[in-house]
């Protein structure tokens, strides 16, 4: 193996601090039941009171797009407006998030923009979303973290793959903690999002009661069937 | 002037996407940028081909966008003192 590419330490052992669900008008942080809205709220009613619960008052979530924004909240939730933000070197945090869709809600968007040879002008304000990795920037200038971060999209969420690369890049490189997981929105509008924090354990595991980093772990907790209600 | 800055209002959150605001919450003398509605230059393009298609006004520089992008209030007053005949002036 290249140098570069020697482990930093030993076999790492790696913990999910955290983890945040949102889905069918329910936001769920750590197992509890943080916020509910009929499921048959659409996702800008839905999102927009949200923010308003989230009390957060950035004012840059108005221009967001609207994956972003679900990006965004599911992330300060996740993070509690940043009082779980790990106490790291801001380039020791890392980003790995995944989806279906990219961009496309926000893609289409834009080509609306610009339907007419004689009447073109493309939006700057939409354009500027139409890549999934602006949520991923949106989340990294919120919190000023400046580490390693990669959307991926597959057709559906893959835990393995995502809990194969984060560990990697957590045994591999500087990166001591990331934000994993899925944030995806169609064209429909069907929403859902579940992030994950992870972080090294620093004590043994007998005393640290969070659940272990395995894409099972993942899996299971993506899978609440409460949720799915 | 009242008028033209309701209509502004609207535009700015019509050409940015700013769905989850009204006009009511945009106060005309609000900072458009960093610390107020937290625009960037981005959204500057956007509101300069506001004014380009809307009001037929082009601005010349940076420096002037930064003036008259200040709050909607601003844009109104270039607006006003600038705009093109064939626009409706």
């Amino acid at each position: 193996m290249p140098e570069f590419c020697s482990p930093k330490k030993g076999a790492i052992d790696l913990a999910v601090s955290r983890y945040c669900l949102v889905r069918n008008g329910k936001v769920v942080l750590n197992d509890k039941l943080l916020y509910e809205e009929d499921r048959s709220t659409d996702f800008p009613s839905f999102i927009r009171s949200l923010y308003k619960k989230d009390g957060s008052d950035y004012r840059k979530f108005f221009k967001m797009d609207r994956l972003s924004k679900l990006g965004f909240l599911t992330a300060d939730i996740l993070l509690e407006k940043g009082q779980h933000k790990p106490d790291l070197k801001d380039e020791e945090i890392a980003i790995v998030i995944s989806n279906s869709q990219s961009s496309l809600e926000t893609d289409a968007r834009f080509l609306e923009t610009i339907p007419d040879k004689a009447n073109y002008f493309p939006n700057p304000a939409l354009f500027v979303y139409t890549l999934p990795n602006l949520m991923v920037g949106e989340l990294c200038i919120r919190y000023r973290i400046k580490g390693e971060n990669i959307f991926f999209i597959s057709q559906k969420p893959d835990f393995d793959f995502l809990h194969g690369y984060v560990t990697n890049m957590l045994q591999f490189t500087a990166m001591k903690a990331a934000i994993t997981g899925w944030v995806d929105l169609d064209m429909q509008l069907n929403y859902e999002a579940v992030l994950f924090l992870v972080e090294e354990r620093n004590c043994s595991s007998a005393d640290d009661q969070r659940l272990p980093f395995h894409s099972k772990t993942m899996e299971e907790l993506y899978c609440k069937q409460y949720m799915r209600e | 002037m009242d008028k033209l800055i309701a209509q502004l209002k609207e535009l700015v959150i019509e050409e940015l996407f700013l769905e989850d605001l009204s006009p009511d919450d945009l106060d005309s003398g609000l900072p458009l940028f960093e610390e107020g509605l937290g625009l960037d230059s981005i959204d500057a393009l956007s509101l300069a081909v506001v004014l380009d298609k809307e009001y037929g006004i082009k601005l010349e520089d940076d420096d002037q966008r930064v003036e008259v992008f200040y709050s909607i209030e601003t844009m109104a007053r270039h607006i006003t003192e600038n705009r093109n005949q064939d626009h409706g002036g």
